[in-house]
């Protein structure tokens, strides 16, 4: 078990390490000068230039900027902000917090409700509730985010009472840890809400699929000839084979739930990564963006990680080796 | 006495092509402690006859006719009901047993999971009892813990069997409880089920196409094609006076050891098809003796004997001609 969880990491690790080489080309490629784009100042002549692109290492050699910038990554340096110009982990961090407190609830309720409507729907495959758990996954899976988000936003105005954007409310001092809390869960509702919608679908429909395949294997009938009643045999028997091909595939797509978690954050001006993103794209804010786009790399590595050794615990014939 | 007692049995399923009749109207019975062999031809219906008697068909099945087990009228009971019998009174070893164990489940706790759901046994008490009956069929106590891709096909089957048997059901339903071993292995397998028989009185219904196979274990045999019997008797009667011609053929068309080099005679033709049915006798556009009267035979058993029967129009009183074996 032991190897096997540290195969598994360091194949996440290498797997980081092409994406931090990616990141770094890829930034390398965008047109503008950095330290343009950093003073934004047309008086500065060209010497002055010179001067700061030697004084942030942009005048040496690509191979020796690159082993810096390695470095500078495992340092936890990941440059200055354009914008705020400030660290670009004093910016980061604040707003991945805020990330994980939107992400983490919403992709738990996406995949406990996703994969319970899946099994619903492939143990009643081609009845009506099949039908309607099919057809409301595939609207949802195919409905824009923000539209979703906006439509919500629309809703929640004429209820009333329920905050539409940010996180916390602005110019309200708490009096106390509970009524922080419960402002800040009431801002969380929308967006919660919106990022959960947009990802059970794909969930449910992969667990349906999953469980019609797995209905047709021949263990399962030998099982519910043991004299069991349907759910027994759905729990018990089918599930956890079902949930095998379902756990990859969840692992890969929680790079599309960070994908959506950016449009929702946009909508309702949630104060994380997301925003952060599509905020620093308007700024051309690259150090930031760089950043970001490692934090979303490294969230898709660990996430994926995570899944191998979730399959390991559910599947036997996983080799610990 | 019997156990068992099928009357006019069918199984139709529905499916876009038409009504597809696997099982038509089949009359069988099985005594209690008897080791009945149902062979035929792949699609000649002898799954589908195991699969309703223990009622695990799909959905698009439909059941007519009686089947009496202990007097009561199984297919009058509700699924709920069915419950209580499926899987304790009458038990499947099914087709291909290396697949019908759960891969991501101990073996013993599959064993104890039939204990728990009909012996009212707590968790521990069916696991123990489990690798009891594990020992029993010859699976050691240290595999007992294993998951099923780390045992070979003959203890998977093993296994298997073990699942079925236990709850002590009356009736066991061996489907090709041999195929995909290797002789050494099917010959355990096969004393296994005759010593299973002898001490605990339990009734086999062994389904295979191999009629060797059959007539070594069983006492009596039935023969079936395109969802009909078309003779039954003892395995005596059966292997040694064939009175159908399809058992003929069937029996002619065995390779054997001592006809190294010549051909075993096959049957010509295919196997009908079941959703239409030719009318009369189903064998007749394959048999070498049909006649005009074959057209309009309605599949009638004959009684040649108190244990032989034959559903041929050229029996019943008149002799046929043997076909050289």
């Amino acid at each position: 078990m032991g190897r096997y969880i540290a195969k598994r990491a360091l194949t996440s690790i290498i797997t980081f390490f092409a994406v931090l080489v990616l990141t770094f080309i890829l930034f390398r490629l965008l047109p503008g000068n950095p330290v343009l784009l950093l003073f934004r100042n047309p008086q500065l002549t060209q010497q002055q230039i010179a001067q700061l692109s030697a004084q942030f290492g942009l005048n040496r050699p690509l191979y020796e900027q690159f082993i810096l910038f390695i470095v500078n990554v495992f340092r936890g340096n990941l440059g200055l902000s354009f914008y705020y110009r400030a660290p670009v982990t004093q910016v980061l961090f604040p707003a991945l917090l805020n990330s994980i407190i939107l992400i983490l609830p919403s992709t738990i309720l996406a995949i406990l409700i996703g994969v319970g409507l899946g099994v619903i729907s492939g143990w009643k495959r081609n009845t009506l509730t099949d039908m309607a758990v099919l057809s409301s996954s595939l609207v949802l899976y195919a409905i824009p985010t923000f539209w979703l988000g906006i439509l919500l936003i629309m809703l929640a105005v004429r209820i009333g009472g329920i905050p539409v954007s940010g996180m916390l409310s602005i110019g309200v001092s708490f009096t106390s840890p509970t009524q922080y809390l419960g402002n800040l869960l009431r801002h969380l509702l929308l967006p919660m809400i919106t990022l959960t919608l947009v990802t059970l679908g794909q969930f449910s429909i992969i667990m349906r699929t999953s469980v019609i395949n797995e209905l047709t294997e021949d263990y399962v009938v030998a099982a519910y000839a043991k004299g069991m009643s349907e759910s027994r045999l759905i729990r018990k028997h089918v599930v956890p084979n079902a949930l095998l091909p379902t756990v990859s595939i969840i692992a890969i797509s929680i790079g599309t739930v960070v994908a959506g978690a950016v449009l929702t954050e946009t909508v309702f001006s949630w104060p994380g990564v997301g925003t952060l993103i599509y905020d620093s794209i308007a700024r051309r804010d690259y150090p930031v963006l760089q950043g970001a786009f490692l934090i979303v790399a490294l969230s898709v590595i660990i996430s994926n990680f995570i899944a191998d050794l979730v399959y390991a615990y559910l599947d036997p014939r996983v080799k610990y080796s | 006495m019997s156990l068992l007692d099928i009357e006019n049995l069918k199984v139709y399923f529905a499916t876009r092509a038409g009504i597809v009749r696997a099982v038509d109207g089949v009359d069988l019975n099985v005594g209690i402690g008897e080791v009945l062999g149902l062979a035929g031809e792949s699609g000649s219906g002898k799954t589908t006859l195991g699969y309703a008697l223990m009622r695990v068909l799909p959905r698009n099945a439909k059941l007519d006719g009686r089947i009496i087990f202990e007097g009561r009228d199984l297919l009058s009971f509700s699924a709920t009901e069915f419950n209580r019998v499926r899987g304790r009174e009458i038990a499947m070893v099914f087709q291909g047993s290396m697949n019908s164990l759960n891969p991501v489940v101990r073996v013993e706790d599959q064993v104890a999971e039939p204990l728990i759901l009909h012996g009212g046994l707590s968790e521990d008490e069916a696991k123990k009892r489990a690798r009891e009956l594990l020992a029993e069929v010859g699976v050691s106590e240290d595999k007992a813990k294993s998951y099923p891709h780390e045992l070979s096909g003959g203890l998977k089957q093993r296994v298997a069997i073990a699942m079925a048997i236990s709850t002590r059901p009356k009736l066991l339903i061996a489907d090709e409880p041999t195929t995909a071993l290797d002789v050494v292995t099917q010959a355990q397998i096969l004393r296994l089920i005759s010593e299973l028989r002898d001490r605990f009185g339990l009734s086999v219904i062994m389904i295979s196409h191999d009629l060797s196979l059959l007539s070594e274990v069983c006492d009596r045999l039935a023969i079936m094609y395109a969802g009909k019997i078309v003779e039954v008797g003892s395995k005596v009667e059966v292997v040694n006076t064939p009175e159908h011609p399809y058992t003929q053929a069937l029996l002619a068309s065995i390779p054997s050891v001592e006809r190294v080099g010549v051909d075993s005679p096959s049957i010509p033709g295919e196997p009908p098809d079941p959703i239409n049915p030719p009318s009369g006798c189903r064998f007749m556009p394959r048999c070498a003796y049909a006649r005009s009267e074959c057209k309009e035979f309605n599949g009638y058993l004959y009684e040649l004997s108190s244990t032989h029967r034959a559903a041929c129009v050229l029996v019943g009183g008149k002799p046929i001609e043997r076909v050289p074996r």
